[in-house]
């Protein structure tokens, strides 16, 4: 596992977006940070990433929608997802994971180190 | 049938025992006259006897004196003359008889009468037997004295006067011993029945009253007015009719009913009412429908006989359940309707109509709550907006932070560009909390104007000024273009500043650093036009009727980046209708906006 990893950060709130890129990239990552849900899929089309850290409120496609359509993706259908969502509008975590073996669900507001730490324990598994 | 079931009502028995304790005292009177009657007429006889007797020994003595005793035959006669005496003697020691006024018996020795009983007063004594004919004869024997000695003995009987004679005697007193106490009796027995009568018929009443089936009516009669009780009765009577009369035989439903039938003002009261109200037979079928009904289902012809469900429209599975079941209770749906070209949500209530007995009919009660329903809309949304513009800086600020404490940082600028985050959105979260206070400070009291003569420069120059430091803090051009001779306008002061500031923040807050904010005010012939002309992000075409409509918000990321309430705009436009002016927008994406008010003079 000497190649290099790359995460994918789907998130409209931009603030967010990067703190949550520094935080991937402190713990080994390669990032690439969108705002938009169509165009995040434009990108996970494009590359092929390691790690995906969406955002479900998004604008043009949700994070649940690219979710099913990442998992519809060969590439991608083991490839770990941590979806973010605010409070109050919380998704059903058991139900994603069954269905689109969402690893994570985080509810915002969150810390980036959570996030480090779940990350690094997703990543630490296949090998 | 009253009177086989209760035989003897509580007055019936007053009567029986009046009776009862009268016989027992008329029975005790008549023992105790009895006895008292024959003891006096005892003590009668006996007191005479002795006085008699008295009177003839003295008598005797004296003849004994004067003539040496010739005369005794004659007294005793003399003495038995008179009054119930039955014969008188004179017994020597021997006990024969030496004077007797019968004859026959003088120089016979006295027997004594068996089964006697001995009398005693002192010195006189004597003795109580049956004589001859069934009499009780009393004989009273005082010792005559000779020589100081005592020895003879003079015997005086009396008979005793039977009580039967002695009634017999008194007969003709006897009609009214019997018939006067027989009379009171009989008084006293009518006197009790016209107390007790009334009594008795209220005791009636009451029983039937008690024994009336579940439901059913009482209808008490008056009793013959006698005595408090009978008062009391009759008054309670005469309520009862008054109440019935007074309420119609119907409850709520029967007088619906005959509201339905014609009951004018009924009737008319359900006419007026703003909620439709309607009656339906168990099948729904209309047989009453109020004018808000057919208002509110935009129909003109008559309703009756229509299924009124039919009439409101397509009803969704479950609310046809709703209403299929629980028959004999209220059933309740919210149904979203498009009456006309309008789509309206109705809020539809059905009760059974329990009156009509075996098959009842229902009554229906529909409300339109779309403004209702658009209210708590407007309320969710404002509370989702709210808590996203708040929620977004707080998250952030939050993951900054930790992110600081938590990493070690190699490069000082980046730490830097972490802080600057913070601050940022810290502002953003003070501007929008200003947001939300000018907005509520708009909000409060939108329903009136407070026209004041304003001097619109004045004005225009407060407003431009509070948003200086925005415009500055985005380094933005900034123009100022204020018309000679603006004069003075009759306005709402605090709302026309309110909504010049909100426009030109909005101005400031979509237009990129180093753009260009126009602000132009001039004085037209009838009317005072205000500008706000920006180089900002834009409004693309199909956004720019919405962005009038309370809490729209953009899904251009340019503009949702920036703070919001999704009230600013409706509030403008709204404070420059009250001012009878109008707020109209023109705009290219991506190369700025024009907002335009016109505010009327007069």
């Amino acid at each position: 596992m000497n190649t290099v990893r790359r995460a994918l950060v789907a998130e409209d709130n931009a603030a967010l977006a990067r703190v949550i890129a520094f935080s991937l990239r402190k713990a080994g990552f390669e990032t690439t940070i969108t705002q938009d849900g169509a165009e995040a899929w434009e990108q996970a089309q494009a590359n092929d990433f390691n790690l995906v850290v969406t955002d479900h409120q998004m604008p043009h496609l949700t994070g649940v929608e690219l979710t099913e359509r990442l998992r519809g993706l060969e590439r991608y259908a083991l490839t770990p997802i941590v979806l973010l969502t605010a409070k109050g509008l919380e998704l059903d975590s058991e139900r994603l994971a069954e269905e689109y073996r969402v690893a994570a669900l985080l509810i915002k507001p969150f810390s980036p180190s959570e996030l480090a730490k779940l990350v690094d324990r997703l990543t630490a598994q296949p090998a | 049938m009253y009177a086989k079931s209760l035989p003897i009502g509580l007055p019936r028995r007053v009567v029986s025992l009046y009776l009862l304790f009268s016989l027992l005292a008329v029975s005790l009177l008549t023992a105790g006259s009895y006895f008292a009657a024959q003891s006096l007429l005892h003590n009668r006889t006996t007191g005479s006897g002795l006085a008699q007797l008295g009177r003839l020994a003295a008598a005797l003595q004296l003849d004994r004196i004067q003539t040496g005793g010739e005369d005794a035959a004659r007294l005793l006669q003399a003495t038995i003359g008179g009054g119930n005496y039955a014969h008188a003697a004179v017994v020597d020691e021997a006990g024969i008889y030496l004077v007797h006024t019968d004859p026959d018996q003088v120089g016979t020795v006295s027997i004594e009468p068996e089964g006697a009983e001995i009398l005693s007063w002192g010195s006189v004594g004597g003795l109580r037997y049956a004589g001859g004919a069934g009499q009780m004869l009393n004989e009273y024997r005082v010792p005559l004295t000779v020589s100081g000695l005592p020895t003879h003995t003079l015997r005086l009987a009396v008979a005793e006067p039977r009580l039967t004679d002695t009634l017999t005697q008194y007969g003709h007193y006897a009609t009214l011993a019997i018939l006067a106490p027989i009379a009171c009796l009989a008084l006293g027995v009518w006197a009790l029945r016209k107390l007790t009568d009334p009594l008795s018929a209220i005791d009636r009443e009451l029983s039937a009253i008690a024994r009336l089936g579940h439901g059913m009516r009482p209808e008490p009669v008056g009793v013959p007015s006698a005595g408090l009780a009978s008062i009391g009765w009759n008054r309670l009577v005469q309520h009862v009719h008054d109440l019935s009369e007074s309420v119609p035989e119907a409850d709520f439903e029967s007088r619906l009913m005959a509201a339905s039938q014609g009951d004018g003002r009924t009737r008319d009261a359900l006419e007026s009412l703003a909620e439709g109200v309607a009656m339906t037979d168990p099948e729904g079928r209309i047989e009453f429908a109020n004018r808000a009904i057919a208002a509110l289902l935009q129909s003109d012809q008559a309703l009756e006989g229509e299924a009124l469900l039919d009439l409101i429209g397509r009803i969704d599975p479950a609310t046809e359940e709703t209403f299929r079941q629980n028959r004999c209770e209220n059933a309740v749906a919210e149904l979203p309707v498009s009456v006309g070209d309008e789509s309206r949500v109705l809020r539809v209530a059905r009760g059974p109509l329990r009156s009509r007995g075996e098959t009842p009919g229902f009554v229906w009660s529909v409300r339109d709550i779309t403004q209702q329903k658009l209210a708590e809309a407007s309320r969710d949304q404002f509370i989702n907006t709210a808590t996203h513009e708040l929620r977004t800086p707080l998250a952030n600020i939050k993951a900054y932070a930790e992110t600081l404490v938590t990493c070690d940082f190699t490069d000082v600028e980046e730490q830097k560009e972490f802080c600057n985050t913070i601050n940022a959105e810290a502002t953003r979260l003070a501007r929008f909390v200003d947001d939300l206070l000018s907005i509520s400070s708009l909000e409060v009291g939108t329903l009136a104007i407070d026209r004041q003569r304003t001097d619109v420069k004045r004005l225009m120059d407060e407003a431009a000024q509070k948003v200086g430091t925005l415009m500055r803090s985005k380094s933005l051009r900034f123009e100022i273009a204020l018309g000679e001779k603006l004069g003075d306008a009759h306005v709402d002061k605090d709302k026309i500043l309110g909504m010049v500031v909100n426009l030109l923040g909005n101005a400031a807050k979509y237009t990129p650093e180093g753009g260009h904010v126009t602000f132009a005010v001039v004085r037209q012939e009838d009317a005072i036009k205000i500008e706000v002309r920006d180089t900002g992000v834009g409004i693309a075409p199909d956004e720019q009727a919405r962005v009038f409509e309370k809490f729209f918000r953009s899904s251009n990321p340019a503009i949702r980046e920036e703070v919001g309430t999704g009230l600013g705009l409706p509030l403008a436009r709204e404070i420059a209708q009250l001012h009878r002016g109008e707020l109209t927008l023109q705009s290219t994406l991506g190369e700025g906006s024009t907002f335009t008010v016109m505010l009327p003079l007069q």
